[in-house]
């Protein structure tokens, strides 16, 4: 749908590449759902037809915003819960703690890529 | 629509459904400096990032796959004047991002539309811009 000349711009989680097989089946459970792409998404947006495309790492920015959510959220356990429920709250907690493990373990990426659809 | 994808309409529509409460837009004006909706890990100085790289200004029509509550289509479209279709498969949230576009005063530029990304109700060439902000991992 979109137009030629058009762009795209995509903010992305991705396993480090380069990973053991039992490591990546480890980081489903770190990792934000459907992190599951295995091609670099470079070769994924030439193969559908874009070009000028770009790339940054924002890795470091991944780890300070997720220690921001749950540094947040954790002293305001109580009336989180109230709205969204406690086991809701619960499972944010852990799984911001499971990424934050994982970022610093080098299991997981956060990149934006830019392109231009040919 | 595919297992993964009613899979993640059953656990956002959950998500969304609830209402966002005081407390959490607290929270999210903190972690993100702004309450537009986010509630993943692009911050509001990478979402200016990618609006500089979509070229985005009035006149251009964006469609935000993924957009939950509308990050940041939603402040996009405030930002910079563009249209932006807002895409998703939870209508929970989506209905929240109604309500603050109303709230905005950019109904008039913000549509919303219940739809996975390989269903899109839109003809080829529709859009100027696309973004998809933690959604394609």
């Amino acid at each position: 749908m979109l137009r030629s000349g058009g762009r795209i711009a995509l903010s992305v989680i991705e396993r480090t590449p380069g990973l053991s097989r039992s490591v990546r089946r480890s980081i489903a459970e770190a990792a934000p759902r459907a992190v599951a792409s295995r091609r670099p998404y470079t070769a994924l947006l030439a193969s559908a037809g874009f070009e000028e495309i770009g790339r940054r790492d924002a890795t470091a920015e991944y780890l300070t915003t997720t220690r921001a959510w749950l540094n947040a959220t954790e002293p305001l356990v109580a009336e989180v819960a109230a709205v969204d429920g406690a086991e809701a709250v619960a499972q944010k907690l852990v799984d911001w703690r499971t990424s934050i493990t994982a970022i610093e373990a080098g299991l997981l990426v956060r990149r934006l890529y830019w392109a231009r659809r040919a | 629509m595919s297992r993964d994808e009613r899979e993640a309409q059953e656990i956002f529509a959950e998500k969304y459904g609830v209402g966002r409460g005081e407390v959490n837009l607290r929270i999210e004006r903190q972690v993100m400096g702004g309450d537009w909706g986010a509630n993943g890990y692009t911050t509001m100085a990478q979402a200016d990032e990618l609006a500089a790289h979509l070229d985005l200004h009035p006149g251009v029509r964006l469609l935000d796959l993924g957009a939950g509550r509308g990050w940041p289509g939603l402040y996009f479209a405030a930002s910079s004047g563009c249209e932006a279709i807002l895409a998703d498969l939870p209508m929970e949230g989506l209905r929240l991002a109604v309500q603050r576009a109303a709230a905005e005063g950019l109904s008039d530029r913000v549509h919303v539309v219940v739809s996975s990304a390989s269903h899109l109700p839109l003809r080829a060439g529709g859009v100027d811009a696309v973004v998809a902000a933690d959604v394609l991992c």
